[in-house]
């Protein structure tokens, strides 16, 4: 094994040995908010997205797109902003909200597996049905 | 009008690289276990490009609703609906590989669980990128710069 194979933990420097059965017995706790508020993140940002598109539609903004002449091309960036935000927002309450569950990460991991999912069919099938 | 298509190709070519690349740390993180030095760089590489193909997309979006949308439209309805689902799920795949790369570079040694994660999220990711390749052939192949 080169030195360019050997595997590396992550940003944050660890302590003590690999755990039995997926418990953590001693680790980074910053590291592992970090990482759980990143995937908190990658789900929240399309959910809002998501929501944010079917709220349009549900207004009505969307009409006939062959009577549209002109159209602001700002909207999709600003819908793409507003999802940013709020899922920054979402990560960093769910991390801190999820501060002491460390030794829980089976449960946490598992959680954020179902809604994953659940989440991408559900958005690929609402953008098609409502385009 | 020559600039714009030329970047518009570019967008398509580096989305089917993307596409491709997301697939790598997807099957490299699967069982949990921390990356090599290389598998972080394959799984930066291929996030990087995710990013430049959403941030080209982005500069021709402005123009391209100028010039060929409302054309778009006009030839197929349809087609032009797909390009919207186009942009739609691009997001997503932009939030997913993001997220994904963040979590496997901050997790501790022994966080196998939230890699397997990010794992699933870069599968799902790589799954939507190609559906993303996929209505972009078909809405170029309608209409384009």
């Amino acid at each position: 094994m080169t030195p360019d194979d050997e595997p590396r933990g992550g940003a944050v420097p660890e302590k003590g040995g690999a755990p039995a059965g997926g418990a953590v017995q001693q680790s980074s706790p910053r590291g592992w908010r970090i990482a759980v508020g990143a995937l908190v993140f990658a789900l929240a940002g399309p959910l809002t997205y998501a929501v944010e598109r079917a709220y349009e539609w549900s207004r009505g903004e969307t009409g006939d797109p062959r009577l549209v002449l002109r159209s602001l091309h700002t909207v999709y960036f600003w819908r793409i902003g507003i999802a940013f935000w709020w899922a920054i927002v979402v990560a960093i309450l769910v991390s801190t909200l999820l501060r002491s569950a460390e030794h829980r990460q089976e449960v946490v991991a598992s959680w954020l597996s179902r809604i994953a999912i659940v989440l991408v069919p559900a958005t690929v099938l609402l953008h098609f049905l409502l385009p | 009008m020559m600039l714009w298509r030329w970047l518009v190709a570019v967008h398509g070519y580096l989305g089917v690289l993307a596409a491709a690349a997301l697939l790598h740390p997807a099957l490299s993180l699967r069982t949990g276990k921390p990356l090599s030095r290389r598998g972080h760089y394959a799984m930066l590489a291929a996030t990087f490009l995710t990013i430049a193909t959403f941030g080209g997309g982005l500069t021709v979006y402005g123009k391209y609703r100028e010039i060929v949308k409302r054309q778009l439209f006009s030839d197929s309805l349809r087609a032009g609906l797909l390009f919207e689902t186009k942009e739609h799920l691009a997001v997503t795949v932009l939030c997913f590989s993001v997220g994904a790369c963040v979590a496997v570079l901050f997790a501790p040694k022994q966080a196998t669980a939230l890699r397997r994660v990010a794992a699933l999220l870069f599968v799902l990711a790589a799954v939507t990128a190609i559906t993303v390749v996929l209505l972009g052939t078909h809405v170029s192949s309608v209409r384009s710069f």
